[in-house]
Formats: structure tokens, sequence, C-alpha cells
């Protein structure tokens, strides 16, 4: 078998194996059962995997690191999400977690499959202004920072829908399954906490690339803005939390909002407006 | 249980208050104003909402790009930036204090209200006197890594304890780097120190830096010449696709000279002074011939077109591979292109009735070129971030207080604690010393 074709395969392998989890996970809310949901945690592990497998296998075929078009980037995307959850779930031992995050991953995997044609999935070579390592570091340390973004976004949606559970006096197994609202109020704080220093390093690695490309670190160029926009709300997110004591539902539709920024800087930037980085698009 | 909103407690030692009371006159109505905390993320926010502004309405130059830098250039933006360094100035001098206090470490002698009263509280009943209570408690923080704080009145001792103390500094440094990239940002902006600017250079030609556009803030003492000695285009294989872009230079400086090869992302720095591959240009000359086979000579530059007399074709050149000594171009009949690809130098390349040689190519580079003393700082205030986010979030800070007192057959222990950023932490804390202080 050649390297494109395992490629292929081992793409197609990681949306089933998000996909199971996710179904799991889900089914899990309603219907406890620790052996079915074993194997939720095995299909992530798996799919975790494979989807690095996928971005070591690309990085054989094209000779550079895999991190040069959309598909590469929704890739470590995945591979974030993933890594991500199962720090979660091994630090934290709730598996109910699952089931707001891993959708997420497969999610974009879906989407990749429906929206995304071939030409733009292929290896392609790269440009000389992104032959650069300081691009691969600023992409992998892209895939941390948004990987840890999107496990806080679950647990922020936890919070909301577990508080108004309280509020309305429901009883269900599901809420009380999940965890406490404290401890989901201090699990999406701790993923921004490690968020937070990763976004950082992702916009300086980038000033650094520009540096080196083009003799300005800074161009305020839109997917360089809505990063820095991104950056802002997280740190308006972490002052209003230890000075204000804004923790809780407030926190949590912060840490949403949050996520809706680092989507659109991932996606609507390409899509909405033009710059300096719509090459990197889809 | 949820209903009830919990104020959490600021992160400031007992006995401090977060807003001095003293308001007294205009001057410090102004300070508190602008020390304040609601201020600072009210400008983070507007912060963000005058940048979103920016990528949507953006302004165009007079060739229609746009022109990111006249928005994020307009007073009224630098005026938001310069509102918030002010901010964060004032409120880390404010703080300053507080920094100083946490840093010497929490004080013993407080009232047994006051540890009743934190969030995270217990009394515990021992059999044993006091004093081997407050041994043992002494010895459970430290065994957990805080730093231990003693005060003894008669009979009750009291212990002041905390670990993670040195977190305080990261605010303070990631504030600091904010400053610091602003000064660089200010630096740049000013014009009075660095340049941007423009090097054109012909292959096999010398230049000094006074030939730069725009050089400006630059020693006579370190100017120096450049000679291009090629300027290349790297192709694929298969011929399409462009793989790097290089320039081979001179840097003629007495006897600090070079030879350089400058390319995309590898600048050349000499003096301070900063070259970037940024564009190029050809000058092509050759023959063409029409149907009446009369050979007409031309020299154009790249894009350029010529035309064949009596034919409606057009050869446009558009770059040359210098591992190939091949043109690159392309070939239009009236508005249709007929064909798209390369050929050798000094090989006629036919096309119906037309003929095309191309025998000569010179080649200029195009280097965009600055100064910027500003990015070192930067750099120093990149670092400064990272480092003080890293510590802030590494380092959290949890403060145990606990006053211990006779009681008839042993003693009382009221023990509690304060943690803004690890209150789990704190609790599991407090719960591990409290279920050895009652094994015993
Ligand atoms: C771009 C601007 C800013 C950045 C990147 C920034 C960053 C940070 C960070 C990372 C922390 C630590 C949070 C934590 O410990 O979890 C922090 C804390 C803090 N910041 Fe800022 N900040 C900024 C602007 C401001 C401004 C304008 C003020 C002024 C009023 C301010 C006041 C504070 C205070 C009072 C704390 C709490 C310190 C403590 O807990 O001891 N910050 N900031």
């Amino acid at each position: 078998m050649d390297l494109v074709t395992l490629e292929e395969y081992s793409y197609t392998v990681t949306f089933i194996a998000y996909g199971i989890a996710s179904l799991i996970y889900i089914v899990y809310l309603g219907y406890k059962n620790e052996n079915m949901v074993r194997i939720a945690t095995l299909a992530t592990i798996v799919g975790l995997i494979t989807n690095l497998a996928f971005l070591v296998l690309r990085w054989m075929i094209s000779g550079r690191a895999p991190f040069a078009n959309g598909y590469e980037f929704l890739m470590s995307f995945t591979a974030g999400i993933a890594g991500a959850y199962l720090v979660a779930e091994w630090k934290y031992r709730y598996k109910i977690i699952g089931a707001f995050v891993m959708p997420i991953a497969w999610l974009i995997l879906a989407w990749i499959a429906m929206k995304m044609p071939d030409y733009s999935r292929s290896a392609t070579n790269l440009m000389p202004a992104l032959q650069s390592n300081w691009l691969s570091i600023h992409v992998a340390t892209a895939m941390v920072s948004y990987g840890a973004f999107a496990l806080s976004l679950g647990t922020s949606i936890m919070y909301l829908i577990k508080q108004s559970m309280e509020n309305s006096g429901s009883r269900s197994g599901f809420s009380k399954r999940m965890p406490s609202l404290d401890a989901l109020d201090d699990i999406s704080y701790k993923f921004i906490a490690v968020a937070f220093p990763f976004l950082s390093a992702v916009i300086i690695t980038g000033a650094i690339w520009a540096e080196y490309a083009w003799g300005r670190y800074w161009s305020w160029d839109p997917k360089e803005t809505w990063s820095l926009i991104t950056w802002l709300v997280y740190a308006a997110y972490l002052h209003a939390r230890f000075t204000y004591g804004w923790r809780g539902s407030k926190a949590a539709w912060m840490s949403i909002v949050g996520f809706i920024f680092v989507l659109f800087t991932f996606f609507g930037v390409n899509y909405f407006l033009s710059g300096l980085h719509s090459y990197g698009g889809s | 249980m949820a209903k009830k909103p919990v104020k959490e407690e600021p992160n400031v030692s007992p006995g401090e208050s977060r807003d001095s009371a003293d308001d007294r006159g205009i001057i410090n109505t102004i300070w508190n104003f602008l020390s304040s905390m609601k201020l600072g993320i009210i400008l983070l926010l507007i912060l963000a909402a005058a940048s979103i502004i920016g990528t949507v309405w953006v302004p165009r130059d007079m060739y229609g790009q746009p022109d990111y830098l006249r928005f994020y250039n307009n007073p009224v933006f630098n005026l938001i930036l310069a509102l918030l360094a002010l901010n964060i100035l004032i409120c880390s001098l404010n703080r300053w204090k507080s920094l100083r206090g946490t840093l010497k470490g929490p004080k013993a002698d407080v009232s047994e209200n006051f540890v009743k009263n934190l969030k995270s509280h217990s009394s515990i009943k021992v059999k044993t006197g006091p004093d081997k209570a407050f041994e043992k408690i002494r010895e459970l923080l430290r065994k957990k890594g805080y730093r231990v704080f003693t005060s003894e009145e008669g009979e009750t001792f009291k212990v002041a304890s905390d670990r993670g103390h040195l977190g305080i500094i990261g605010p303070y440094l990631t504030h600091l780097s904010f400053l610091v990239i602003i000064l660089a940002v200010m630096i740049k902006f000013s014009g009075l120190a660095g340049f941007d600017g423009t090097f054109v250079g012909w292959e096999g030609e010398t230049y000094s830096l006074g030939q730069v556009q725009g050089i400006d803030n630059v020693d006579f003492d370190d100017y120096f010449d450049i000679r291009v000695e090629d300027f290349r285009t790297e192709y694929r294989p298969g011929g399409r696709e462009i793989k790097q872009w290089y320039s081979d230079l001179k840097v003629i400086d007495g006897d600090n000279s070079y030879d350089f090869t400058l390319y995309v992302n590898k600048p050349l720095v000499h003096n301070g002074i900063k070259f970037y591959q940024s564009s190029f240009g050809h000058q092509f000359s050759g023959k063409v011939s029409g149907p009446e086979k009369k050979d007409q000579d031309f020299s154009i530059a790249m894009q350029d077109y010529v035309q064949p007399e009596g034919t409606d074709l057009f050869f446009v050149p558009m770059g040359y591979d210098d591992a190939n000594k091949e043109v690159k171009f392309y070939l239009y009949q009236g508005r249709q292109a007929v064909f798209d690809g390369g050929v050798a130098l000094n090989t006629p390349y036919k096309y119906g009735d037309a003929e095309v040689t191309f025998q000569d190519v010179r080649s200029y580079t195009v280097l965009s070129t600055k100064k910027d003393p500003g990015v070192p700082v930067i750099g120093a205030g990149s670092i400064l971030l990272i480092v003080g986010i890293v510590i802030s979030f590494l380092l959290r800070q949890r403060r145990i207080w606990s006053v211990i007192r006779p009681e008839k057959e042993g003693s009382l222990i009221e023990i509690g604690g304060i943690s803004a950023k690890d209150k789990r932490g704190l609790d599991r804390d407090l719960e591990y010393i409290a279920s050895e202080l009652k094994n015993r």
C-alpha cells in the first residue's frame, strides 16, 4: 500500500473512531454503563493515534511539516481536541464530558468529508513564504491551544445545562451524574489557563515568522488581528474572574463567547475577510 | 444552591482593602479611575471591538490593495492603547505594596473570627494540648510545601502559611511586558529610529546604502556596499511551481566583507540593517519573426509583450529558470492563451508562421530593507509575556491560617484558607490536614 492510500485510510479510521466515541458518550448521558463507555475511551485513543498517524504520513508524503493548508490545520485541530479530552478524562475521570467535546472533533471531520474538495486536501508544495520552521511551531502551539479551548467550551456548556436543570428542580440522573458545578467551573478555567499561554505563543511565533518572511512582525492582517482579538477576550475573562469573582455562569458564557472568536479566527477570517493568510485557507 | 451568587474573596491580604477609601480631591478620583480594574477590562474589550472594525472596514491604497495600517495608525486607536498602557502602569504601581506584602508572607497574628469567616474553614477538636497540635500543624503544612509563620499569645498559638506566593510576580511581568511591547511599537512609529525602505539591484552591479529608497537614521559609519552577483529563481521538478527565489549578494564593508545568499525566510542582517527578498524583475532580449521571416529585435521587461509583425500573436515572458536557462512565457493569440511553458535561451520557439528566440536575460532583485531597533525590545517583551503568564498559572497562591487554643481535655483548632485560583487544591490541603489531625 502506498503512503497516500495509507493516509486516506488514517483519515477514515479517525473519522469512524471519533464518530463511535461521540455516539457512545452521548448514549452514556442517559444510560450509565461503564463497560460501554470504556469502548468510547478506547475509540478516542485509537482515533487520536490514527489522527496523529495522518499527520506523520502527510509529513512523509510532502517532505515538510503537515501544517500548510486548511485540511492539515483541521486535522491538527481535531488531534488537539481529542488530546485535550483524554488529558481531562485521565485527570478528572468524568467521562460524561466526552459527550460535549468529542462531537466537536467529529463534526470537524464530517465537515471535511462533506465540504472539502479533493484538490484542497492533497499534499501540495509550500510557497516560499511558508517554508519556515517557525510556521510549524506556530501551528503546533495552535493545536494545543485550540484543543484546550474546545475542552473548556464543552465543560462551560455542561455548566450552563446543569445549572438550568438544578434551577428548574430537575432530578434526572443525567444532571446528577454530571460533575458538580464547582468542578465544571474549575475544569473550564484550568483548560483556559493552559490554552491562554499557548495562544500567546501562537501569536508570538506567528510574529517571529512574519519578521523572517517579510520583515514585519505585525501587519494587522485580519488573521493576525483576529487572533489578537481572541486573546484580548480571554484576557478579559481572566481579569473578570480574578478581580470580580466572575465564576460560574458568567465565566461559562465568556468561555463560550471566547470559543466563537476562536472559530471565527479559524474559519471566518478565511471566508469573510481577505488577507495574507488567505492561502492558508481551505 | 446555584442561585446564591458567590462573591469570591478578592486576592488581597487581610487588613488591606482593594479600593482605598480616602477619595480626597479630584486628583484622587482620576487616579482611582485610571487604576481601576473595571477600566482595564473595558479597555481590553474596546480594543477588541476597535480591532474588529479595522478588519471589516478596510482602507484601500491607491492600487485598491488593503491598507490595514492606515486604520490601526489612527489617533483614536492609539489613544485606546495609550490609555490601556497608562491603566496598567498605574494599576501596577498601586499594587506594589500588596506585592511586597505577599512576598513577605501572611501575618500570623489574626483573630479567631477572621479564620472562622474564611469560606473554606473548619473547626477541629483534638485531644492533645495546643502546643502538640501546633507542632503537628506546622509539620503538615511544611510537608505540603507551605511557608509557615507563627505567633503565640499565652496558650493560644497562631499559624499563617502560604505556598505559590511567587505566582504574584507573574501578572506583574505580564503587565510589564505589555508596556515594553508598546514602547517598542512607539520606537518604530516615532520615525526617530530606523526606517522602512526598498533596495533595487541589477545583477552585476554594486550599490551603496545611499541608493536604498527611504533610508533614514543610519550613521554614515554604518554604510556599506552591496554587490548583486546573481538573482535566481528555482523551480520545482515539472517546471511550473516556484520553489524559492535567491539573491546572491556580496556585502562589501572593509574587513568585514562576505558573500551571502538571501532568500525568502532568510534575510540578510548587516550593521543592524535587514534585507528581505520581496520582489524581482527581468529584462529579456531576443528576436521574433512573422510570416515575412524578417527578424525584429526586442528588449522587454517581464510581463510586457512582443508581437511579431503580421500576426495576432503576443509573447509575454513571465520568469526565468536559472538552473535550466529557460525563459517561462505565455503565448496569446488575440486574447486566447495558446501556450504556457518554457524555452531555453538561444533556442527558437515556433508557432505557426511565427518564431521567437530569447537571447539574453538580465535580472534585478528587489529587497525590502529596514532597520528597527524596536525588534529586540519586542523580543524581550514577548519572552517576558510568556514567562509572566506561565508563572501566573503555574504558581497558584494558597493561604492557610489557623488559631489553636486550649479547651477542656485538649484543644480547639480553627483552620481556614483562601485561594483565588486553586480553591480545589486548597480544599484538598485543608481536608488532608484535618484528617491527619483527627487521626491522632
Ligand atoms: C493586554 C493587557 C493585559 C494582559 C495581557 C494582562 C494579563 C494578565 C494576566 C495573565 C494576569 C494573571 C491572571 C491570572 O493570574 O490568572 C493578570 C492579572 C491581573 N491584571 Fe492584567 N493584563 C492586562 C491588562 C491589565 C490592565 C489594563 C489592568 C489594570 C487595571 C490589569 C490588572 C490586573 C490585575 C489587578 C491582575 C490580578 C493580579 C493578581 O491576581 O494578583 N491587567 N493580567
